[in-house]
């Protein structure tokens, strides 16, 4: 077979050098998107962060009473870090977060108990640099689109169309 | 993941646009790490805080009994928002 007979072939050369390149950077990707992924979902649905949030909103409002302070509706996530800075005026050493968690070990035994396990791949999803990863999706995305047209070119040989071609099992865009 | 992000980001007040998630990964990291110690700091102490509790119980029963009401007002509904507040028109 002469390979000048064939054709379109430096179009498949291509599909087939990208084919692996894809794989190789998905599975490298693969586990990053995991653990943000699941992270975002363990945010989203955790009952006890919810009840914790609900809580501290709570204190902090029963806390500022009346004042333009009070009857907040929310708080900022980085206010959850400040509970430590507040210190009891009465209890030396000891401070608002400690207060909360006695509190919640107290009155909400399930909110304390559930926490830490309900959000496990937070910390894992914290290193994760998610900008890295959009990009390396968004880049991939592009070469998808490339790889198609390509397909395209040469669909109409050996029963290959595009329309209907899976590049690996998962797709995340 | 995308869509995931941003529905995060607008449940926790942050700007869609320019919020990062890695910040409120590690803000809740960082947060769970600070529980986590002072919650095996109230265990270790228990014992001998339940010991020398007394006449501080009452008082702490109060406040804690404030800050359920406070909480079951916020679930009712009957919680006022505060004037300009944006929180929660996402």
């Amino acid at each position: 077979m002469e390979v000048g007979g064939v054709k379109h072939v430096r179009e498949r050369i291509d599909i087939l050098c990208w084919l692996h390149e894809y794989n190789e950077k998905m599975s490298g990707l693969e586990p990053d998107v995991e653990h943000v992924t699941a992270a975002l979902t363990e945010l989203n649905t955790a009952k006890s962060f919810a009840e914790l949030l609900a809580l501290v909103l709570a204190v902090g409002n029963y806390m500022n009473g009346g004042s333009f302070r009070g009857g907040a509706a929310g708080f900022k996530l980085d206010a959850l870090n400040k509970l430590a800075d507040v210190r009891s005026t009465t209890q030396p050493g000891k401070t608002l977060l400690d207060f909360m968690v006695k509190f919640i070990c107290q009155h909400h035994q399930g909110v304390a108990a559930k926490l830490v396990s309900e959000l496990g791949n937070v910390g894992s999803a914290a290193k994760v640099a998610y900008s890295n990863i959009s990009t390396e999706l968004n880049s991939l995305k592009g070469s998808v689109r490339a790889t198609l047209s390509k397909l395209d070119k040469v669909k109409d040989v050996a029963g290959m169309r595009s329309r209907n071609f899976a590049f690996g099992e998962t797709r995340w865009f | 993941m995308e869509k995931l992000r941003l529905e995060v980001l607008l449940r926790f007040g942050e700007d869609p646009k320019s919020g990062e998630i890695g910040e409120v990964f590690q803000c809740v990291l960082d947060f769970l790490s600070s529980f986590s110690a002072a919650q095996q700091s109230f265990e270790a102490g228990g014992a001998a805080a339940a010991a020398a509790g007394g006449g501080k119980g009452e008082a702490e029963d109060q406040s804690s009994r404030a800050v359920d009401n406070k909480l079951s007002a916020m679930k009712k509904g009957t919680f006022r928002r505060r004037a300009g507040s944006s929180v929660g028109n996402h």
